[in-house]
């Protein structure tokens, strides 16, 4: 079921990358007269609230939310993984120092910091910029979790009598690491990465309420999600849940693939 | 046989005020807690709604005639100079422990509000033109005020000044621990208050209760039996919880919702409130650390028709239909049409891109293709700070975004949390164009002594003007000041008239729209007359009452 996994986020990556081409209008153009209009044959999934093509605008989020959550999610993962096998491997005075680093970051109040963090940047940020930001701050911030989980995993694997042996035959750790420990980190890695990847996607959304993400007029699907809680208090008709699609679907495929390569373990 | 009669009469007179009012506590909501139950400290909107329930003034603004009228105050008198008052108090009225309120309470009120070391946002208000205005005890139930020259909106004053127990704040401020005193959670159980409610119950986060004040001057008064003040965070959660019955009342609800209320619901629009929406231009001084693009953009939007120009691309009817659901009206001044007695120019301001483009052309700027150049070939980009949790805002930011668009203008929008937007506006002077909005508290004139007079407070556009005024920025400062002493209603008219005009000329604020101030409540809600002032359908709260029993 790994490849429907694989299936599912090539065919998202596809879309994003095709995304653009693919779209009928141009998603920060204004139709002021057509403002939050039901579906048509000139707007495939209605308007928005301003009068934007929400197929469009839904085309091309696909392309930022989907990169910049993978992309930090790989990098929290790498992050984590590093972290954590120097952590398992390491000196005992270097794993409680990773240990306090952790704890202390799992309980920061990272919401005051990042609008400390915002005070300082320019008050204008090129989109590029800002997309390097995110995936930057969302992937450094959620370093201590995967960390904790794959030090754990780790640690088993070293306690493990192959491991025994192969240092007795003079192996060092860095060779034990690559060789015997990592392969084994797939079954904390991937589930990781499924979990990660949906939440990494609507981090966006609440950065871009500190100022730190793409912001207008540039669609993510975060912050088109965002937009649809207001839509709540005056009745929602199926068109306003479709930035919820992708999303959702993101979600489900990743839980399903994760969900089926346990099934398939031993 | 007493002694029967006794507990039974007196359960009898306990229960009276719940059979008087059987619906059970008014439920409203804040968007954040109050901070204080002391008036002196209260800096923030939300502590000051709060605290008009529960401390009594000597007049108040009638919300339908926006006249002041006595409340603690019995009368008050004026001299033909306008320097000279004498306030008659009611007799009889008492504190909410059953303490009895007299002319000490009012001195001690004022040396509190006038104390430096308390700096109490009063204090200032209390002080026109710098000079502290005088106080003394006639008698135990008059006072004379002494004003240092002619202060015209003076009788307005008494809304604004929360009079507080002398026999319990005395002791704390002599020992100089008044600021700890009253806090929340602590003030409950030492509070005395004047108004028409008393605390009752503080859960933090979550909700604040008030009870009826036994001894509230207004006999029969207050007729609900009392209000429960919900935490909830923003505007769609608000509207949600009015939706479910959760919240009885609501003041400024989303426009969208609010026109989908169904028949359970009363919906009251008035129409403009004070309330606009601007655009303020970084005019400041720079520091020399600043980005020197900031200079360099800058040197356009120094020139009034830059800002002209950009006055003129707006599409404020866009803005009403898609931020605001039809609900607002545009501006071509600061001055909103709710305040028809100060409103110079009532006719609503044009688009016209062509004459927008014509001002730019006279200062040099030229158009490459669908982008504007600054007279040095430079591409005009700017970039627009917002407040990121202000839906409305937001989308007013991107009709903004694409009408400049219209003139070749290259507009990026920086959504900022909010205490950050204000940081950069008043304190580090960062930023090129940013949308804010403005309540005024009262539609005197005198409201606005907080912006337009050199070295205000909120003179945002230019905080240092003190230093270095544009001409008409004197001009309008020496106005002010002048509206502010003059006693005559239709003088006054023409000195702030002649302020609009130049505002209206220069656009040191860029004005928008005024959003429609909207009220709904459940239909069983009685008695609700809303004002266009703050706090709305609160001002007269004590007439609140059901008209059925619901709980």
């Amino acid at each position: 079921m790994k490849q429907r996994l694989i299936w599912f986020l090539a065919l998202w990556t596809a879309l994003a990358l095709l995304g653009p081409r693919l779209a009928p209008h141009p998603p920060e153009k204004q139709f002021r007269t057509q403002a939050a209009a039901a579906p048509s044959a000139q707007f495939l999934l209605g308007t928005d609230e301003l009068g934007r093509d929400r197929f469009s605008r839904l085309l091309h989020a696909s392309q930022w939310s989907l990169f910049a959550g993978a992309s930090a999610t790989v990098l929290t993962l790498f992050l984590g993984l590093a972290l954590g096998l120097s952590s398992a491997a390491g000196p005992s005075w270097w794993r409680a120092a990773l240990h306090w680093a952790a704890d202390l970051s799992l309980s920061l109040p990272w919401l005051y910091l990042l609008i400390a963090f915002r005070s300082f940047l320019p008050l204008s940020l090129a989109p590029g910029v800002a997309f390097v930001l995110i995936i930057t701050l969302v992937g450094l911030l959620g370093w201590a979790a995967p960390a904790k989980f794959l030090e754990a995993a780790a640690q088993e694997s070293l306690a493990s009598d192959y491991v025994r042996a192969s240092r007795a035959m003079g192996a060092s750790t860095f060779f034990v690491l690559r060789r015997h420990v990592m392969p084994h980190l797939g079954t904390v890695l991937v589930p990781q990465f499924c979990l990660l990847l949906p939440q990494y996607v609507l981090a966006e959304s609440a950065l871009s309420f500190l100022g730190l993400g793409l912001g207008e007029p540039t669609p993510t699907w975060g912050t088109m999600l965002a937009n649809v809680r207001e839509r709540l208090t005056v009745g929602l008709a199926w068109w306003d849940l479709a930035p919820l699609l992708p999303v959702a679907a993101l979600s489900f495929s990743s839980h399903w693939g994760n969900s089926h390569r346990e099934d398939k373990l031993p | 046989m007493t002694k029967v009669i006794r507990p039974i009469a007196a359960s009898f007179f306990a229960l009276l005020p719940l059979l008087a009012a059987p619906g059970g506590p008014l439920v409203i909501s804040q968007r954040s807690e109050p901070r204080t139950w002391n008036p002196v400290f209260a800096i923030d909107a939300n502590t000051r709604d709060v605290l008009r329930l529960v401390h009594g003034r000597l007049g108040r603004i009638n919300g339908q005639s926006q006249q002041p009228e006595p409340y603690l105050a019995e009368a008050w008198q004026f001299s033909p100079s306008g320097k000279r008052c004498v306030v008659q108090l009611r007799r009889g009225v008492k504190f909410s422990d059953g303490h009895p309120f007299t002319a000490d309470d009012v001195l001690f009120s004022f040396a509190l509000y006038q104390d430096p070391k308390l700096a109490s946002p009063q204090k200032d208000l209390l002080a026109p033109a710098g000079k502290p205005i005088q106080i003394r005890k006639l008698s135990a139930y008059s006072l004379e005020l002494t004003f240092a020259e002619p202060f015209a909106p003076a009788a307005r004053l008494f809304d604004g000044l929360a009079i507080l127990p002398k026999h319990i704040l005395e002791a704390p401020y002599r020992e100089g621990t008044l600021n700890r005193f009253w806090t929340l959670a602590e003030g409950l159980n030492r509070f005395a208050g004047l108004g028409p409610f008393v605390p009752a119950a503080y859960l933090p986060g979550q909700k604040l209760s008030l009870r009826p004040n036994p001894h509230f001057f207004r006999r029969g008064q207050p007729r609900l039996p009392g209000i429960e003040i919900l935490f909830v965070a923003d505007q769609v959660a608000e509207m949600l919880r009015f939706q479910r019955g959760e919240i009885d009342l609501l003041h400024r609800p989303l426009p969208k919702p609010f026109a989908t209320l169904g028949p359970n619901s009363a919906k009251l629009d008035l129409g403009a409130s004070l309330d606009y929406h601007f655009l303020v231009f970084n005019l400041n001084p720079l520091p020399t650390a600043i980005d020197p693009g900031l200079r360099i953009r800058q040197s356009w939007f120094t020139h009034r028709e830059f800002r002209q120009a950009v006055h003129l691309a707006l599409d404020r009817e866009a803005m009403i239909s898609l931020a605001f659901d039809g609900r607002a009206t545009p501006l071509r001044s600061h001055v909103t049409p709710a305040n028809r007695v100060w409103l110079a120019d009532p006719k609503p301001p044009r688009r016209d891109l062509s004459q927008a483009r014509a001002l730019l052309a006279q200062l040099g700027f030229k158009q490459n293709g669908k982008q504007l150049l600054d007279p040095q070939g430079q591409p005009v980009r700017l970039t627009l700070a917002v407040n990121a949790a202000n839906n409305n805002q937001t989308r007013m930011a991107a009709i903004l975004q694409q009408d400049l668009a219209d003139l070749g203008i290259e507009l990026q929008i920086a959504a900022l949390e909010f205490r950050s937007l204000v940081d950069r506006i008043l304190k580090k002077k960062d930023y090129d164009v940013a949308l804010m909005a403005l309540s005024s508290g009262d539609a005197d004139p005198n409201a606005e002594m907080n912006i337009w007079p050199l070295g205000a407070p909120m003179h945002m556009w230019n905080l240092s003007a003190a230093q270095a005024p544009a001409p008409w920025e004197r001009e309008v400062d020496e106005l002010m000041q002048q509206q502010r002493r003059e006693l005559s209603p239709a003088t006054r008219r023409a000195l702030y008239a002649r302020v609009q005009e130049i505002v209206a000329r220069e656009l040191p604020l860029v004005p928008l729209v005024s959003p429609n101030l909207l009220v709904a409540h459940k239909v069983e809600l009685e008695g609700v007359r809303p004002s266009l002032l703050p706090p709305y359908a609160l001002w007269n709260v004590e007439e609140l009452r059901w008209s059925s029993p619901r709980r």
